[in-house]
């Protein structure tokens, strides 16, 4: 059923994309299929090779190598075309009608997607707690014995800390969102699970971004002052603005 | 600092560098990438798409190599750090090994040379004076 060879998406650009000799996923040379002002990335894959990434027994490097191709296609795309929509990793279709009927009936919700990404890259910013600067220098054992009273003070002065810090850390990162989303086209939550106090991903305009990394440096060295550390990556391609788009080729 | 960092940025082309301070070196690590391909993008239903990989369970799969990333190093099995193919720091130092390694032999060469023509120590030209007996010789040698 499943036919041997079949044709790799990497992404949706506006046509003036011009990338040159690229090779992709299993080695592949990429290529634009082009229609009507948008383009295609894609290579042909022998579905054999593909499906067996995603088996139990099979490798991680496997899963590392397709992911890493499937990204430096994008990012390829993404800095020779106005604006890109990245697919998600592993999405096949038939062959290179399949493709173009795809691009025919989805026209539509492929340019509103171009559009709003337009211009942009996306920055991930995470700001995790590294631990109070101040507990290791005041230290929380005593050097002599103590008294009862003095023991019950000393544990009400160290969750008064704790709580002190918490707050802190929560007004700062409250201030570092204020003033990234301002500058930020877009934003969107991360993936992470809770043990970050920011997760966040912005759209931010290329004409933006030599103030949008003067405000993150602006609110590493704060945030680092008090233990927070901020972790920024990017530029990317915008892969965290086109998640809504879930598009049939054939409805 | 400023300045610097924004004439680095014009220097630099768009996706090569992160200019800010903060994520210098891991910008590109695997678990960055992995993190940001997982779930997101356009997906396509319908009667075209091939079912070739089952995303959820390689979703599943990217997720506990992304958890296992971070330990990975301490376990001592952080293969893509080493590997040119996966990793931008280990190509880097390959290249730089490989550049290294040219110079070495071309010194080695230059050395040899001036020990069978019988030069003294200390040659006006450094290196790059070739004699068409010479080269014959050295390519013989490797």
């Amino acid at each position: 059923m499943t036919p041997d060879r079949a044709l790799y998406l990497y992404a949706a650009a506006t046509a003036d994309c011009a990338v040159a000799a690229l090779s992709g996923v299993g080695n592949e040379p990429v290529e634009l299929l082009v229609s009507d002002g948008l383009c295609l990335a894609a290579s042909d894959v022998t579905t054999a090779d593909l499906a067996a990434v995603g088996d139990d027994a099979a490798d991680p490097r496997l899963v590392a190598d397709l992911a890493q191709r499937h990204d430096a296609v994008i990012r390829a795309v993404a800095g020779a075309a106005t604006a890109v929509l990245p697919f998600r990793l592993g999405v096949v279709v038939t062959d290179r009608a399949a493709a173009h009927r795809f691009l025919a009936a989805r026209a539509a919700e492929l340019r509103s997607g171009l559009a709003l990404v337009a211009g942009c890259d996306e920055w991930g910013v995470t700001v995790r707690d590294d631990g109070d600067p101040a507990a290791a220098r005041d230290g929380d054992e005593p050097g002599q014995p103590e008294s009862g009273t003095a023991y019950l003070l000393r544990r009400r002065r160290h969750f008064d800390r704790i709580e002190q810090r918490r707050r802190t850390g929560l007004e700062l990162v409250a201030a570092t969102e204020a003033v990234l989303g301002e500058l930020a086209a877009g934003v969107a939550p991360g993936r992470r699970d809770g043990s970050l106090l920011l997760d966040r991903a912005y759209l931010v305009r290329r004409d933006e971004q030599p103030r949008f990394v003067e405000a993150l440096d602006r609110c590493g060295d704060r945030l680092v002052a008090d233990g927070f550390a901020l972790r920024v990556t990017g530029p990317w391609p915008p892969y965290s603005f086109v998640s809504d788009l879930k598009v049939g080729a054939d409805e | 600092m400023t300045a610097e960092a924004r004439s680095n940025q014009i220097r630099h082309s768009q996706y090569a560098v992160t200019p800010s301070r903060f994520g210098a070196q891991r910008s590109d690590s695997l678990a960055d990438i992995l993190e940001r391909v997982l779930d997101r993008g356009v997906v396509i239903v319908g009667d075209i798409v091939v079912g070739v990989v089952d995303v959820e369970l390689l979703t599943l799969k990217v997720r506990l190599l992304v958890a296992s990333v971070d330990t990975a190093k301490e376990m001592g099995i952080d293969w893509w750090m080493n590997d040119p193919s996966l990793s931008s720091k280990a190509a880097r130092e390959r290249d730089a090994l490989e550049a290294e390694n040219r110079e070495l032999r071309a010194r080695l060469d230059a050395l040899e040379r001036r020990l069978s023509a019988g030069e003294p120590g200390d040659a006006e030209e450094p290196g790059d004076a070739e004699e068409p007996g010479d080269a014959e010789e050295s390519g013989g040698a490797s």
